[in-house]
């Protein structure tokens, strides 16, 4: 009991920090941290004509310095209560500051037993403190609560993954695999927010504007270095090839045709890595199987009425090249253009062969990597084909 | 009467159970870059290794059944020899507690008690450990059965919510991803830091009812200890990689940490906090116990309140004095590398000598 005197707290003392933003300026080599934190009842302050207090459903400072921890005690400063970071819920770094200082940011968090290693990343092609400052004003949320929202449920559309300081941590260490966090697209009418508290010096008061969040493509790192984006069907693909848990909607790909175009639902996905060495050169297949209902089905060929075996088979090999055509593409841009291993083969190879790895490969990846050779193998199953098992007439 | 005092076989299970987990759940991480990810397997088979000696030193304690390992170097070596192995004895134990009580101490520092001073922790779990070594062994027998217990308990509350999603078996296999002898390197530094346990056995033995026939009751606390402790670290491994597994500085406090359930339940880290609560009460115990009975030997038993007061400050200053994480990391390494299995090599060596000696002289054992 006696031991726990110097650190007793009243809970009422704390401002529970929800997001945490950094940015970086590569010119005058100088951070912006920016908090982000929901105001509780007393601390909002506001007051309309009727004498009824408006509730803010957050509050935005930020204050820049030469470094991470220069610019944490500025904001102590003027946040009147102790900050608390237990309940954060996401971190979002600006583009600059993933490209030219990640490694400073990784470092700090992963460190710091008050930031557990459970909070959600995101990167941001603006700055991290416009993206914190944009609030949705139809929503009660706060801006990190949407945008920790946006990534947990862009995993069912493919568009993004969650990803945690700790598994950002895992890429950027573990051999074979380059680290991935999803982006985040921030929109408004207002090209910057507005410091409605006032400036002093490199301290922003009450940052705010108007707008909403977007959480869609993935952000790719050599290294501890940005070195650019996955676009949706990027994204797509590079879940496909990872067996990320996607349950989303898919189109076949006819976007010419769009009459014969088919609508899936993706129940289940799942997908394997192999690797094969061949007189010490590996050869890669990504094998990935999926389950999906149809969801559109229309087609004014066939003469059946009902929708046929060979009609689902036709379909299935439909999606399996939708499937096959996001994979290529994210292969494209992953391996070719980008030259990052962000899919883990070399993690494959390790697991299969760790000595192997080690002394012949780890050494030269990144050259090898971008020629390496790849299979792709897709099995896509219609499991059924929704509420109904004819084709819909129109009379 | 102490003479007469006779622990149970599950008082000896568990006190060799609290006795070879003790430095080691810090300096584990130590032998990663030898093992990779063979970790587990080599802290499996490096605590398992202590089997024999434990065997040896329950056969040498049938030979001189009211006495301990340091009684049958006494009676071979004479007075001073023997209190000069006993002082270094001291000494090992002491280091022992010293190391285990920073780390431990600075574990609470770093995770929950940030501005409560170091030394107060560190009295406070002293004094808990003086009043339960001075309630005799039988008393911190009965003790150990249920805080081994509450702290296996407690590891399996926090780590069972690691399965499904936290758990990748991606970082389990391939098992060996090392060579043969870094393999050997890791499990040999297992073997020597888990060896505290053999310091706990040379003065237990003395009240095991006819040690020579019981031997497989430490066997059992080092077998279960080896299974424990193995795996919590193909637990956290498995949550975190090899790769992340050796960077931290406080085994299943980290890894606890990664865990949540939905969006609101964390900090599951306090059932492992538990656990490593119950581990360094029961190494302190243990560690003042040892070098308190030792000590009675050597300074006769005059006064042997005031010993274990001394024995205490003795442990409880250089403590306060080192105050670092860091440094008692280091110096659980050493201890785990260079003393403890050496030392507990020579005692075991010479007492063997002097049974053979005795017994060809005699016929029969020691008296």
């Amino acid at each position: 009991m006696l031991s726990g005197c110097w650190d007793y707290e009243e809970y009422e003392d704390f401002i529970q920090v929800e997001g945490l933003g950094i940015d970086y300026n590569k010119e005058s080599l100088e951070t912006r941290l920016t908090f982000e934190y929901t105001p509780t009842k007393g601390q909002s302050g506001k007051t309309d004509s009727s004498g009824s207090s408006a509730q803010k459903t957050q509050i935005v400072h930020s204050a820049t310095d030469k470094t991470l921890l220069d610019a944490f005690p500025k904001l102590q400063q003027i946040i009147y209560k102790k900050l608390f970071f237990g309940y954060l819920k996401v971190i979002v770094i600006s583009e600059e500051a993933a490209k030219y200082n990640m490694a400073n940011i990784i470092e700090w968090v992963d460190r710091t037993p008050v930031l557990r290693s459970t909070v959600l990343l995101v990167i941001t092609s603006g700055t991290a403190e416009e993206t914190l400052s944009t609030l949705d004003v139809a929503s009660l949320e706060s801006s990190s609560k949407e945008i920790f929202s946006l990534i947990n449920l862009s995993e069912s559309t493919g568009a993004a993954y969650p990803v945690s300081v700790h598994n950002l941590t895992q890429m950027m260490t573990i051999p074979g695999i380059e680290a991935t966090v999803p982006r985040d697209i921030t929109v408004s009418k207002k090209n910057k927010p507005d410091a409605k508290g006032g400036i002093e010096g490199n301290i922003k008061y009450d940052i705010e504007r108007d707008g909403d969040h977007r959480v869609a493509g993935l952000a790719a790192f050599k290294g501890d270095k940005f070195i650019g984006w996955l676009d949706e069907k990027e994204s797509h693909g590079f879940g496909w090839i990872t067996g990320k848990k996607i349950t989303t909607y898919k189109v076949s790909e006819e976007s010419t045709d769009t009459e014969n175009v088919l609508y899936f639902r993706v129940i289940k996905s799942k997908s394997k890595i192999k690797v094969q060495i061949d007189k010490d050169k590996p050869e890669f297949q990504v094998n990935v199987k999926v389950n999906a209902d149809i969801r559109k089905y229309y087609s004014n060929q066939g003469s059946d009425d009902f929708l046929s075996i060979k009609e689902i088979s036709d379909m299935e090999k439909k999606l399996s090249e939708s499937i096959r055509s996001d994979i290529e593409a994210a292969l494209k841009r992953g391996q070719k253009e980008l030259k990052s291993d962000v899919f883990g083969f070399g993690f494959a190879l390790f697991r299969e062969d760790p000595q192997l790895w080690r002394t012949e490969f780890e050494g030269k990846w990144d050259d090898l990597y971008p020629d390496l050779s790849i299979k792709i193998n897709v099995e896509a199953k219609i499991i059924n084909t929704g509420t109904g098992n004819r084709r819909f007439e129109f009379r | 009467m102490e003479e007469k005092l006779k622990l149970t076989r599950e008082q000896v299970i568990f006190i060799t159970f609290i006795g070879t987990i003790g430095n080691i759940v810090y300096s584990h991480t130590w032998i990663v870059n030898n093992t990779g990810r063979a970790e587990w397997v080599a802290t499996l088979l490096g605590i398992l290794l202590l089997v024999p000696l434990a065997i040896w030193i329950f056969y040498l304690g049938k030979f001189y059944p009211q006495g301990n390992i340091f009684d049958i170097l006494e009676k071979g070596l004479g007075k001073i020899l023997s209190s000069g192995l006993g002082l270094l004895f001291i000494i090992i134990n002491i280091a022992v507690a010293v190391a285990q009580l920073n780390m431990f101490t600075e574990m609470v520092s770093v995770f929950f008690l940030q501005f409560t001073p170091s030394w107060v922790n560190m009295l406070f779990i002293t004094l808990i450990g003086v009043l339960f070594a001075y309630g005799g062994i039988q008393t911190f027998g009965k003790l150990t059965q249920i805080l081994a217990i509450l702290g296996v308990i407690d590891f399996i509350a926090a780590f069972i919510f690691a399965f499904p999603n936290v758990f990748q078996i991606e970082y389990i296999i391939p098992i060996f991803d090392t060579s043969l002898s870094g393999f050997f390197k890791g499990t040999i530094f297992m073997t020597g830091g888990a060896a505290e346990t053999l310091l706990v056995l040379m003065i237990i033995v003395r009240y095991v009812p006819d040690s020579g026939k019981h031997y497989m009751w430490p066997v059992k606390g080092i077998a279960l200890s080896a299974v424990v402790f193995s795996s919590a670290i193909f637990v956290i491994i498995g949550m975190m990689s090899a790769e992340l597994a050796k960077r931290i500085a406080f085994g299943g406090v980290n890894a606890a940490m990664l865990i949540q359930i939905g969006e609101f339940i964390q900090g599951l880290e306090v059932f492992i906090f538990g656990a490593y609560q119950f581990i360094a009460i029961g190494k302190i115990t243990l560690s003042i116990y040892l070098a308190w009975i030792v000590g009675k030997k050597i300074f006769t038993e005059k006064k042997s309140s005031l010993q274990l007061f001394i024995i205490a400050l003795m442990i409880l200053i250089p403590s306060v004095w080192l105050t670092s994480y860091n440094k008692a990391y280091f110096l659980a390494i050493a201890l785990g590398n260079y003393i403890l299995l050496p030392f507990s090599l020579l005692v075991l060596l010479l007492a063997s000598v002097i049974v053979i000696i005795k017994n060809k002289k005699t016929g029969r054992g020691l008296k």
